[in-house]
């Protein structure tokens, strides 16, 4: 066979054009031949992998249009659909400055410690009612009544509150605090709930504990790591003292090893 | 037996845009948590997530596949899978991580992954060619005829199937030439 004739018989051959003897012949001759096995079975390859017309390339073209909606992890947060929860966040970011510069400016230290990761501390622009639920705030907020820069949701985290997820076996019901849970300043948490599944031997779980602080959450850095022991399915409860100003705050159970959420939801302090 | 996470399957088979942000607003963050732990950057657990879901399609397109485990674990299986390597190939040193043990990516499923990374390299072995040999070959994959291709572009069909031979073999040169690809052939990563 001539090295032309040759080409046209692999290409057709690729293409699935050969007719069912010359494919046959095709076959025989591949088996015989080891290096002609592997070029066909690249060529093959190639022309699954650069079609562009290809099922698995068209997915990949859908997801990186997707992708590119993300750019950025605050991105992924659920998007806003009511005007009021616009106006509601400007309103909040403008607290947060104004908060900003009261702080710059205000004389003498501040009135309260600040935790290690400050959710923003409350400013004198803070209603002196306590600020309601964020879920109602999301709802109900006016622009004359925006949310106090300490109570603002952290969108990252909002989309995950209630989930309750598995990992590999076992997974996490928590039934307290509920969410949005109120607590005064320096008071203990209890948190209980009941575990599921088969849990590995060595199962690391944490309960983490971030403020509004989107830095933080950003950085992975909670304001409390506790690590939480569970050896098998049922009931279990810890209580923890945390020492948190008035804000907003959110909580999860992760598995140590694989970063995985179990559980989230919020908290409020004041 | 059919697991309640299966629609999550259907939205990746028929690409459906909605439902897909859906599974990156869910199941990013949580990647993106335990990348972050390991020392990448968003941009890398967006790559994992994208890979990992690619693995996904080829993996559930499959006749007869069913999800059994939660749509979480398995995702987060294969994101591991991937990043360990993306580690190691990068690290070149070795890399021990607790998920190996915990976390099983079946071989099927393995053989998918590295079916993915293999696509990876031929696109960018690709994208090294001269523009002219892009156009021809982009065309051939695409499964055009030469003598469509030579008609197009105003050249002979010989023209075009010397060419058309010639950047091919360049291609398979440059990807042969590659010790991922010969990792990839021969001894795919654990």
């Amino acid at each position: 066979m001539s090295e032309d004739s040759f080409d046209e018989t692999l290409d057709a051959y690729l293409m699935d054009a050969l007719d069912p003897d010359a494919r046959r012949a095709f076959e025989q001759r591949m088996q015989a031949d080891p290096e002609l096995a592997a070029r066909v079975a690249l060529e093959q390859d190639l022309l699954e992998a650069l079609n562009e017309n290809s099922a698995e390339n068209r997915f990949r073209n859908s997801l990186k249009a997707i992708g590119e909606q993300f750019p950025s992890p605050e991105s992924l947060a659920p998007p806003t659909e009511s005007p009021w929860k616009r106006r509601g966040i400007i309103g909040g970011l403008f607290l947060l400055l104004l908060g900003a510069g009261y702080l710059m400016f205000r004389p003498g230290p501040p009135a309260t410690p600040a935790p290690q990761q400050t959710p923003a501390a409350p400013v004198e622009t803070t209603p002196t009612t306590p600020a309601p639920p964020a879920q109602e705030q999301q709802t109900a907020a006016k622009p004359s009544e925006p949310i106090a820069a300490a109570f603002r949701p952290l969108p990252a985290l909002e989309k995950a509150i209630g989930s309750r997820m598995r990992s590999g076996d076992f997974s996490i019901n928590m039934t307290e605090p509920a969410g949005n849970a109120v607590f005064a300043p320096n008071k203990s948490i209890k948190f209980r709930g009941v575990a599921e599944g088969t849990f590995p031997d060595d199962s690391d779980l944490n309960l983490l504990i971030f403020s509004n602080d989107p830095a933080a959450f950003e950085a992975m850095k909670p304001f409390l790591k506790q690590k939480l022991t569970i050896v098998k399915s049922g009931p279990f409860d810890m209580t923890l003292q945390p020492r948190l100003s008035p804000g907003k705050y959110y909580w999860m159970i992760e598995n140590d090893l694989s970063g995985e959420w179990l559980y989230v939801q919020s908290f409020l302090v004041k | 037996m059919k697991h309640q996470d299966q629609h999550y399957i259907q939205s990746i088979l028929t690409h459906h845009s909605g439902e897909l942000q859906e599974i990156y607003r869910l199941f990013l963050p949580p990647l993106y948590g335990m990348v972050r732990r390991q020392g990448g950057t968003y941009e890398d657990a967006r790559d994992v997530f994208q890979e990992s879901l690619v693995v996904i399609f080829r993996h559930a397109s499959r006749p007869g596949f069913q999800l059994t485990a939660p749509f979480q674990a398995y995702l987060m299986g294969i994101a591991r899978f991937i990043w360990l390597r993306l580690q190691k190939k990068n690290a070149r040193v070795e890399v021990t991580s607790d998920w190996q043990e915990r976390y099983v990516v079946d071989d099927s499923l393995e053989q998918q992954a590295v079916e993915v990374e293999k696509h990876n390299l031929y696109r960018e072995m690709f994208a090294r060619l001269g523009v002219d040999c892009r156009e021809v070959l982009q065309r051939y994959f695409n499964r055009e005829r030469l003598n469509t291709i030579a008609s197009d572009l105003g050249y002979t069909e010989d023209y075009i199937k010397k060419k058309n031979k010639v950047c091919k073999e360049k291609l398979m040169e440059f990807i042969q030439s590659d010790a991922r690809y010969r990792e990839l052939t021969h001894h795919p990563m654990p």
